[in-house]
């Protein structure tokens, strides 16, 4: 299920650290706090069309 | 520290004056939810963000906002380059004219200074996160509002390109947000 | 658009495209993808601003070709409308 497509985030030094898994919406949502969901990477735009849209990522691009 | 480049984010080449549109621009030069504004608030944030992330991209993104500050500004000093003040009189600018002339200075469009007022910085990451993804939101929606007030293209095309970053901040920041939480939830500081 | 803005606008470009994927890797550190994608920019971007620099003078002033003259003063600046 896409929401729980989890996107590691190493806080441990230089990127070896132990992992902390941040799933792309949270799991067990808490009343009172605010969520965006974490990105996946994806395809991008070319240099050229990433200029001129305002962002190297489609799923961003609000035209 | 930072270093120069000798080129603008973003092509910023407006060949036909427009004095009005260079005042209303002005505020996303020193106005509340301006590019200053946005650059100061991030730039002071960063010293209190807990997580090695959270603080590269309040570093970085308060660097990329003085980029804008720098396309704003030769935003309003191509469309203001060169009017008579005869023209700026019947265009009733003339107001900011007997003030400052032609030159760029940090102000709303009213002409009110710009002031630290227009930001926070707390020492809580939340606080701080949530006034940040609010700030990229206002900033979305001035930039909404200047593009309904032109239709050259050559101030359509970077008013765009800015109005986009701030969906792309708003991303980042979300994403910090969430960082902390997941953080703050398995106590790895505080 | 003159030889030189184009050049200009083509490392404008690529280094959108580092910037944008800087602001990515900060809240994804280890992500492959976007750390290929970079330097594959990284090193397209330098590779256009070596041939700017030596065509059309310094983009920063790290760059000192010669050494009888300071060409970082040199016109036009960012904000010009010629630039």
């Amino acid at each position: 299920m896409h929401n729980l497509q989890l996107t590691p985030i190493y806080p441990g030094n230089n990127c070896t650290g132990e992992p902390i898994m941040i799933p792309v919406m949270p799991v067990s949502p808490r009343l009172a706090e605010a969520y965006v969901p974490y990105q996946i990477y994806n395809k991008i735009f070319t240099p050229q069309e990433a200029l001129k849209k305002g962002t190297v990522f489609p799923e961003l691009a609000r035209t | 520290m930072w270093y120069y480049e000798k080129k603008t984010q973003y092509p910023v080449r407006i060949r036909k004056p427009d004095p009005r549109m260079a005042i209303n621009i002005l505020t996303q030069y020193g106005g509340p939810n301006g590019e200053l504004a946005a650059s100061l608030r991030y730039l002071s944030q960063r010293f209190s963000m807990p997580t090695k992330e959270t603080k590269a991209i309040l570093n970085d993104i308060g660097t990329e906002e003085l980029a804008h500050l720098e396309m704003i500004g030769s935003m309003v000093h191509q469309l203001m380059d060169k009017v008579s003040p005869q023209e700026l009189e019947k265009l009733h600018v003339d107001t900011m004219y007997a003030v400052h002339g032609r030159a760029v200075f940090p102000s709303d469009s009213n002409g009110v200074p710009f002031t630290a007022a227009y930001i926070e910085s707390m020492e809580d990451p939340i606080a701080n996160l949530n006034e940040d993804l609010a700030a990229e939101q206002k900033a979305r929606a001035t930039y909404e509002y200047l593009l309904k007030m032109t239709d050259d293209p050559d101030v359509i095309d970077p008013l765009r390109f800015l109005r986009e970053r701030e969906v792309v901040h708003y991303q980042r920041f979300g994403e910090a947000l969430r960082i902390v939480q997941e953080t703050m939830g398995k106590k790895k500081f505080y | 658009m003159d030889e030189r803005t184009n050049l200009l606008e083509q490392i404008m470009a690529y280094d959108f495209v580092l910037y944008d994927l800087q602001l990515f890797l900060d809240t994804h550190p280890s992500d492959g993808n976007a750390l290929r994608d970079y330097k594959m920019a990284l090193e397209q971007s330098e590779n256009l601003r070596r041939q700017y620099q030596a065509k059309y003078g310094p983009l920063t002033t790290r760059y000192l070709p010669n050494t009888t003259c300071w060409q970082w003063v040199n016109d036009p600046w960012p904000w010009n409308k010629e630039a």
